[in-house]
């Protein structure tokens, strides 16, 4: 029997002034990392925000592990970790208190917490900077709080927009690493405008323009 | 949940200090009124034992008009507050932290609701001891203070579930806290506009904020005006839920 998909988009649609999208399907399984590429404004972001719950589609549905994001949201989420382009972070909390409280948000019991907390610091090279307000952090410990915050939880969906902007070449390289490790036990969707990112750790993409959406195939070659 | 929410947006404007900024406004605005008050009430004692005429009750000619004073300074920090915790992290996307997680939004408008009711009591609190002062020396009608804390406490909240009400349509801080502070004037602002209308409109009375406190200031605790903040918490939270839920 094959595995159910851990998301699997279906006839989705969504109309903005600039663009719209029409019956768009696809699915990640777990293990698999998809690209959504395309240029501003082309429909990356809202894409991920409706699989994200934040908005809702004018037609079709969107299913995590089995679940309808916009019918069941609070089942579906607890699958979901989401890291927006624009980091929301409290930069009045230290590292280890914004993470403690995201953890508390995404209903980790209070015994668990700790070590959650701790494994992202581990994973994402924090632990220097736990005590650091947020606020006075360079953009790049910022970026990586904000991915400790989605990973936190351990989703088995790892939805991230832009996740590498604005870091230098040897933060990526750290950052893509982690990447294809967290692969191996989640389906990773990701927006991005570099390509050396999407063919290191992503096996499917999307190439979102304004007339059409573009499926690529990178294990197979084809498009 | 409701309280990990709760309590992060209390100890959020503490940790930005700028809960301390507004007990100090706070604190010298209505210390100063209430010194005022305090020598009217002295010297007009003074005149009327000279007379020999009955005193003057303290908690009537003080407390009363300290208190009203002090539903009028809420007026302008509780825009302030609401749009800081609802508007402002719309602005800023901090919003996306609670409408990512599994969180229904019924969770989300109480615990922002709590916290920043919590931090509105803290702003009260020292207010409240006020007129403590005045029953160390003097005898204090405690039941009039106490109906009048009520009050207070019941308006500040029918303020908060408003503004938190219009702070969850907007995406501009500044013109929520603007668009919220007309609204609780006018809403204030009711009564007045009455005495200009045919007795047909008296029923407008009804909806004033303040008409329904002033029986509170008076030492009278109504169940009517008990059941209209309860009827006002529970409607404006139930449409900022449907609102936050559909944005």
């Amino acid at each position: 029997m094959q595995a159910l998909p851990l998301v699997s988009v279906k006839n989705l649609s969504y109309t903005r002034p600039q663009w719209a999208m029409r019956d768009l399907s696809f699915s990640v399984n777990r293990g698999e990392c998809m690209a959504f590429i395309g240029k501003n404004g082309s429909g990356k972001t809202t894409t991920l925000n409706l699989i994200a719950g934040l908005i809702k589609p004018h037609a079709g549905h969107i299913l995590i592990q089995g679940f309808n994001i916009h019918t069941l949201p609070i089942l579906a989420k607890q699958f979901i970790g989401f890291l927006p382009d624009q980091c929301p972070l409290y930069f009045e909390l230290t590292v280890r208190e914004y993470l403690s409280f995201i953890a508390k948000l995404r209903q980790i019991s209070k015994s668990d917490i700790p070590d959650h907390v701790e494994e992202v610091l581990e994973k994402l090279n924090l632990k220097r900077h736990q005590h650091y307000l947020i606020g006075i952090l360079s953009k790049g410990l910022k970026q990586r709080v904000g991915l400790a915050s989605a990973i936190l939880h351990r989703p088995s969906v790892l939805l991230l927009d832009e996740p590498t902007q604005g870091l230098d070449q040897s933060q990526i390289e750290d950052f893509q690493l982690l990447l294809s490790q967290y692969k191996k036990e989640a389906a990773i969707i990701l927006s991005t405008h570099y390509l050396n990112e999407v063919k290191s750790i992503c096996d499917h993409a999307l190439q979102f323009s304004t007339e059409e959406i573009k499926a690529y195939d990178f294990n197979h070659c084809a498009t | 949940m409701i309280l990990t929410i709760a309590r992060h947006e209390f100890l959020k404007l503490f940790k930005t200090g700028k809960i301390w900024k507004l007990l100090a406004l706070c604190q010298c605005l209505l210390g100063l009124i209430f010194y005022r008050y305090m020598t009217e009430f002295l010297l007009k004692s003074q005149n009327l034992l000279i007379e020999n005429h009955p005193s003057l009750g303290i908690t009537e000619e003080v407390i009363h008009p300290l208190f009203a004073w002090t539903a009028l300074f809420f007026f302008f920090t509780t825009p302030l507050l609401a749009t800081n915790c609802l508007t402002q992290e719309r602005k800023s996307r901090i919003l996306e932290i609670y409408l990512s997680a599994p969180l229904t939004a019924t969770k989300i408008i109480c615990g922002k609701f709590i916290g920043i009711f919590g931090a509105q009591i803290f702003l009260l609190l020292p207010v409240l001891l006020m007129p403590l002062l005045i029953a160390v020396e003097d005898s204090l009608d405690f039941g009039q203070f106490i109906s009048g804390s009520l009050g207070l406490v019941l308006l500040l909240g029918t303020n908060l579930s408003i503004a938190l009400f219009i702070a969850s349509l907007s995406k501009e801080p500044l013109i929520a806290s603007f668009v919220i502070f007309i609204t609780l004037l006018l809403l204030t602002l009711l009564e007045w506009v009455t005495h200009f209308l045919s007795p047909t409109f008296s029923w407008i009375t009804e909806l004033a904020l303040l008409y329904h406190c002033k029986s509170f200031l008076s030492g009278i605790i109504n169940t009517q005006d008990i059941l209209y903040y309860a009827c006002s918490f529970h409607f404006e939270g139930l449409i900022s839920m449907a609102f936050l839920r559909s944005s």
